[in-house]
């Protein structure tokens, strides 16, 4: 790692091995939804993404690529879709307000926590970001989705309609 | 989106003599009130007309006005004014949520009430251009296509659900509405004002081409009123209602002298529920009463194949909204 005056050179490559290695982004994310079991509503309410990206050279803007990553991964996870009529193949929900993408009252806080592991491979010690952290987004969700009403719901998004009907189901296998 | 003449009249009979003028001229007119709709409309080609008369320049019907035996509402009220409007808030708090619960605060601050009441309805099939019953072909696509958000209650031969969270307030006060067209002037209750696809499957209510909402009429309410409006999204701002209730209370001490439950969301017409409202008056509001009130309210409904969801959303709304009145055991 550089210290002091140190003159530091950044090199990029599409081929992005030294030495036989490979730099990796790590992230895992914790997240806690509410679910309104009669209206079917799921609700993040706290959402902490933790990453390894190496060094974090612009803290702000790192938190927030992170931030917008989760976030989008929220979306997809509870309400954005893209139906198409089966028939002629038209997007039937294109566009802002059709894909339901999210508004700002559907963003949760999201803390963000950075391991800045130094595996000296990266330039500056950094790795990459991108949007790694909408990987983890979606499954997050779901977990806590189904930790929270028991059911563990098998394709996205986890709409109003797929808790209803996924709560009945097991009402109904009870009863 | 095609060339249009737009038109800026100062008073409505001037307006209504333009929209006659264009309309004798063989000339498509549309009438325009916030225009958050129309103009989205017009970019995706799904109304191209020639002259668009723009009424925001009509003077005098953007006010809350007091009158002895109630209130008269100017249809160019932005949604905003309306649900901040102190009187409204008081008197007529359901009207005041369902204005507040639409879409987001860019659109509440140019979207009217007349244009919320007006707006066409927001089915994909229809909104992506298909030639559907509205857009003057003989087949709705959503029977046999996606039908999640698609009409339970009073569906056929269009399933579409009226789109407005004002509508389902208005007919529960019991409001009036004053329409004015190239014939005069004539007042409609707002319960027959919205009429089923039987009438017309094109159109969502009475407005004739050429007419104008210009005044909605609420009754005078006693003090002991109470009211809500709820709406279930399915993000947390910015849709439509996939399922709403609008309720209004006549309140005797705890007692309900009589009720006023009309859904949105669920139905091509602001659904009013007769039953349950015979069920309310006269009684206590309970959790107990407000449960029994869920079951009535979807007595009637029938889904399409993909909204059987939306019964159990609709029982458990009503149920919850009106146990909101109940008395503190």
């Amino acid at each position: 790692m550089p210290k002091g005056d140190d003159v530091l050179i950044g090199t990029a490559t599409p081929n992005p091995t030294v030495q036989g290695k490979v730099r990796s982004t790590f992230g895992a994310h914790f997240v806690e939804v509410e679910v309104d079991t009669d209206l079917g509503r799921a609700h993040v309410t706290k959402y902490v993404a933790v990453h390894d990206c190496g060094r974090i050279i612009n803290p702000l803007t790192a938190r927030s690529q992170i931030r917008g990553g989760a976030q989008m991964g929220i979306g997809m996870a509870l309400h954005e879709d893209l139906l198409y009529d089966r028939r002629s193949g038209t997007p039937l929900t294109a566009g802002y307000y059709g894909a339901r993408i999210s508004t700002h009252l559907d963003a949760p806080e999201i803390d963000v926590i950075f391991i800045e592991s130094d595996d000296g491979l990266g330039p500056f010690g950094a790795k990459s970001m991108g949007e790694s952290s909408k990987v983890p987004a979606p499954a997050a969700v779901a977990n806590a989705v189904a930790n929270a009403i028991g059911v563990r719901m098998k394709d996205l998004p986890i709409t109003r309609d797929k808790i209803v009907a996924a709560l009945a189901a097991r009402t109904g296998a009870r009863s | 989106m095609k060339a249009f003449t737009s038109a800026n009249p100062r008073d409505l009979a001037h307006a209504v003599t333009l929209i006659r003028q264009g309309r004798d001229a063989n000339r498509t007119v549309a009438i325009a009130g916030g225009g958050s709709d129309l103009l989205g409309m017009m970019k995706d080609r799904l109304v191209t007309p020639d002259l668009v008369v723009h009424l925001k320049a009509v003077k005098g019907l953007d006010q809350v006005k007091q009158a002895k035996d109630g209130v008269t509402i100017g249809g160019l009220i932005t949604l905003d004014a309306l649900s901040a409007h102190p009187l409204i808030r008081r008197q007529y708090a359901v009207l005041a949520e369902a204005a507040e619960g639409v879409a987001t605060p860019q659109i509440r601050n140019v979207a009217t009430l007349a244009g919320n009441l007006n707006q066409r309805p927001w089915c994909w099939y229809y909104r992506n251009g298909f030639t559907c019953l509205k857009n003057g072909g003989t087949t709705c696509y959503s029977v046999s296509g996606e039908n999640e958000f698609h009409a339970i209650f009073g569906g056929g031969p269009s399933y579409i659900v009226h789109p407005s969270d004002t509508a389902p307030a208005l007919v529960a006060l019991d409001a009036t509405f004053r329409i004015v067209g190239p014939d005069g002037e004539r007042r409609v209750p707002a319960a027959e004002f919205f009429t089923l696809p039987t009438v017309d499957p094109a159109r969502e209510n009475v407005l004739k081409d050429g007419e104008v909402l210009a005044e909605i009429v609420l009754p005078a309410r006693a003090a002991s009123t109470r009211s809500t409006y709820h709406k279930i999204l399915d993000r947390e701002a910015w849709t439509h209602a996939v399922v709403s209730a609008a309720v209004v209370l006549d309140m005797n001490k705890e007692v309900v002298r009589a009720a006023r439950v009309v859904l949105g969301g669920v139905a091509p017409i602001p659904w009013r529920l007769p039953e349950v409202e015979k069920m309310l008056a006269g009684q206590r509001i309970t959790p107990a009463l407000a449960a029994k009130a869920g079951d009535a309210a979807v007595a009637g409904a029938r889904p399409l194949a993909k909204k059987g969801y939306k019964v159990p959303l609709t029982r458990n709304m009503v149920k919850r909204t009106l146990a909101g009145f109940a008395a503190p055991a």
